[in-house]
């Protein structure tokens, strides 16, 4: 589903990401995790293909990436939310459910359904710029799914939400997975890290472990280890 | 289809930002008004034509200005068309008459000033001539009779019949600012379609939602065209605006074609609008973007026209023609003070097209650095 090979990514002299290689089934829920600059938002803009790999190949559906041809098939939640301000959630929800080609029943349909997903059908006409962050982060997770993506990449998708939502949001994302959708997402957050099937640890543009969470934690003796030792490493 | 997604999405946008809107329509107008209220007057140099008149008072006039005589007034007439000179002064029975060409009031201030003296001057010396001539007769009287003759001191000067006085277009009531209206308003839609449509875009690029944008199956051209499109609704509104409000308020002089008008600034306003969203891929900030102004807009109203630039360097001529804003204000003023048609400013809106053309490629280009396919 997703193959990345000897990829490796610079921005000018800099290198940020320097000879990966993994692969994702269909289904998976994998977690990125590491330190922050380490790479993991790269790493999510090349598998989207927002960029030319430097070095290496990214595929996703047998398609290297970057290429139009997969878009449909990817949702993608960005580390900060990326909303029209001056619209109200329907709207915003209009706009990027027509650029992914939805028609004007199965758009209204999707709309109905994903602002109840969120829990937002009831603010859907009001306008965002007096949302709270939990509010767009909803949203954001909204925009998302509005097209049943194949593939969710979501880039720190509980950063700055409280707790209770933050387990809604798990609790929706094991759902999405238990229909097939494959997942991608950047964490900080122990617990978040052990609700994946699989981690990929990123230091400094290298991916220096990968693995369960048990195998992780046999490895490092602890979860909590897996986060403190590849700090200190 | 999608440039238009797009398009309805930035139009619905604007909409619902009550500022971005005010500043659209009703800025300009404030801008002009005040400097409608507050614009005097200046001066220019000008050449002057002449046809069947002595040498000697194009000898005169030259002493001030550049002086051309023609063999017929036909032919100073066409010159004066292609604005090489700007006041014509010919006699017919004796009476000297004065045409002048009327698009630029400082100039013809100016022109009129210049031929007025000479003529004062000339029937002077012709005057003095009579004198002389006079005074030689007396003394051969004087000679021959033997005798003193008493003599006034001094002939008066023979008068100076009044010139008439024409205009080949408007009239002389013509105040500054309907001179530099034209470019005034073709400026002033310039920097208003510029400031709006580059900060829109950069802060879709700040916000991050165009990178979001960019992660569905939009083609970059559709974005550009959405924008595109998006804006120009509102660009088509406001230039209506600013030019009702100049021609039926301001009664600023517009003797051509209502609608040939209208696309001009039509036409100016997406040259501003494809700049602006060129430029602001090259801002990190609202404020960066700002910046661009003093580099990229004002230098522009140097060259609008308000200035005549006959006697500049060769490289700021080779500036001007690089400029959006030399078309636009060439083709302003030749419509609103001389009425000119299609076949005066048909290049000027060639050049126009062709920047928007340019502009627009440009930024599809360099959107790449956002998503490479
Ligand atoms: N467009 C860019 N140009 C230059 N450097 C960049 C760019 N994007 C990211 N970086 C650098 O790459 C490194 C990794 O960034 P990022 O992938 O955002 O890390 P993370 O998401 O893990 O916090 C950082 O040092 C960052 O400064
Ligand atoms: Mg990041």
């Amino acid at each position: 589903m997703i193959v990345v090979q000897g990829y490796s990514q610079s921005y000018g002299k800099k290198d940020v990401l320097q000879e990966v290689d993994f692969s994702i089934e269909r289904g998976e829920m994998v977690g990125l995790i590491g330190p922050s600059g380490s790479g993991k938002t790269t790493l999510i803009k090349s598998l989207i293909g927002m960029q030319i790999p430097t070095k290496g190949t990214v595929h996703v559906f047998n398609e290297q990436q970057p290429t139009l041809k997969v878009s449909k098939q990817i949702g993608y939640m960005a580390q900060s939310d990326a909303l029209y301000n001056d619209l109200t959630p329907r709207g915003n929800l209009k706009y990027f459910g027509k650029l992914y080609g939805l028609r004007k029943k199965k758009l209204a349909e999707r709309i109905e359904y994903v602002l109840d997903f969120v829990d937002l059908a009831r603010d859907a006409d009001r306008p965002i710029h007096s949302f709270s962050g939990g509010m767009k982060r909803r949203l954001s997770l909204a925009i998302a799914l509005i097209h049943e993506p194949q593939i969710l990449l979501l880039d720190e998708p509980t950063v700055g939400i409280d707790p209770k939502l933050k387990r809604t949001f798990w609790e929706e994302f094991e759902a999405l997975r238990s229909k097939g959708v494959t997942i991608v997402v950047t964490t900080h957050i122990m617990d978040e890290a052990e609700r994946c099937d699989r981690l990929l640890l990123i230091q400094d543009g290298r991916l220096i472990d990968a693995g369960t969470p048990q195998e992780l934690t046999n490895r490092f003796g602890s979860i909590e280890n897996v986060f403190i030792q590849k700090e200190g490493m | 289809m999608q440039a238009l997604v797009v398009a309805e999405r930035v139009i619905a946008q604007v909409f619902k930002d009550k500022r971005t809107m005010a500043m659209m329509f009703l800025a300009p107008l404030f801008v002009l008004y005040l400097l409608f209220t507050i614009l005097g007057s200046s001066s220019d140099n000008v050449t002057i034509g002449t046809v069947g008149l002595p040498a000697s008072f194009e000898q005169i006039v030259k002493e001030e200005t550049p002086a051309r005589s023609y063999a017929s007034r036909e032919a100073a007439e066409e010159a004066m068309k292609e604005l090489q000179i700007t006041a014509l002064v010919y006699l017919e029975n004796e009476t000297p008459y004065i045409l002048i060409e009327g698009g630029d009031v400082s100039k013809n201030a100016q022109a009129l000033r210049v031929i007025q003296s000479a003529l004062t001057k000339q029937s002077a010396e012709q005057g003095q001539a009579v004198n002389k001539q006079l005074l030689e007769q007396i003394k051969q009287l004087q000679a021959q009779l033997g005798q003193e003759v008493s003599v006034p001191a001094e002939v008066a000067p023979m008068a100076v019949r009044n010139p008439q006085i024409d205009f080949l277009y408007g009239d002389k009531d013509a105040g500054l600012f309907d001179q530099t209206a034209p470019a005034l308003m073709g400026f002033f839609i310039f920097l208003f379609v510029f400031i709006i449509s580059g900060v829109s875009f950069l802060r879709e690029r700040s916000s991050g939602t165009l990178e979001r944008t960019l992660v569905t199956p939009l083609k970059r051209s559709s974005i550009v065209w959405g924008y595109f499109i998006g804006f120009f609704l509102f660009v088509v509104i406001q230039t209506l605006l600013i030019q009702l409000f100049m021609v039926n308020v301001l009664d600023v002089t517009q003797s051509g074609s209502y609608s040939l008008l209208l696309l001009v600034n039509v036409l100016t306003a997406s040259v501003a609008l494809s700049l602006g969203l060129l430029l602001s891929s090259f801002a990190k900030s609202e404020f960066q973007l700002i910046q661009f102004i003093p580099l990229a807009i004002v230098p522009q109203i140097f060259f609008s026209g308000i200035f005549d630039l006959s006697d500049a360097p060769t490289w700021v001529e080779v500036v001007n023609r690089l400029m959006p804003l030399t078309y636009a204000a060439h083709a302003l003023q030749n419509i609103m003070t001389r009425g000119a048609g299609i076949d005066t400013i048909g290049i000027d809106l060639l050049m126009l097209a062709g920047f928007i053309a340019v502009f627009v490629l440009l930024n599809m280009r360099v959107l790449r650095k956002e998503r490479p396919v």
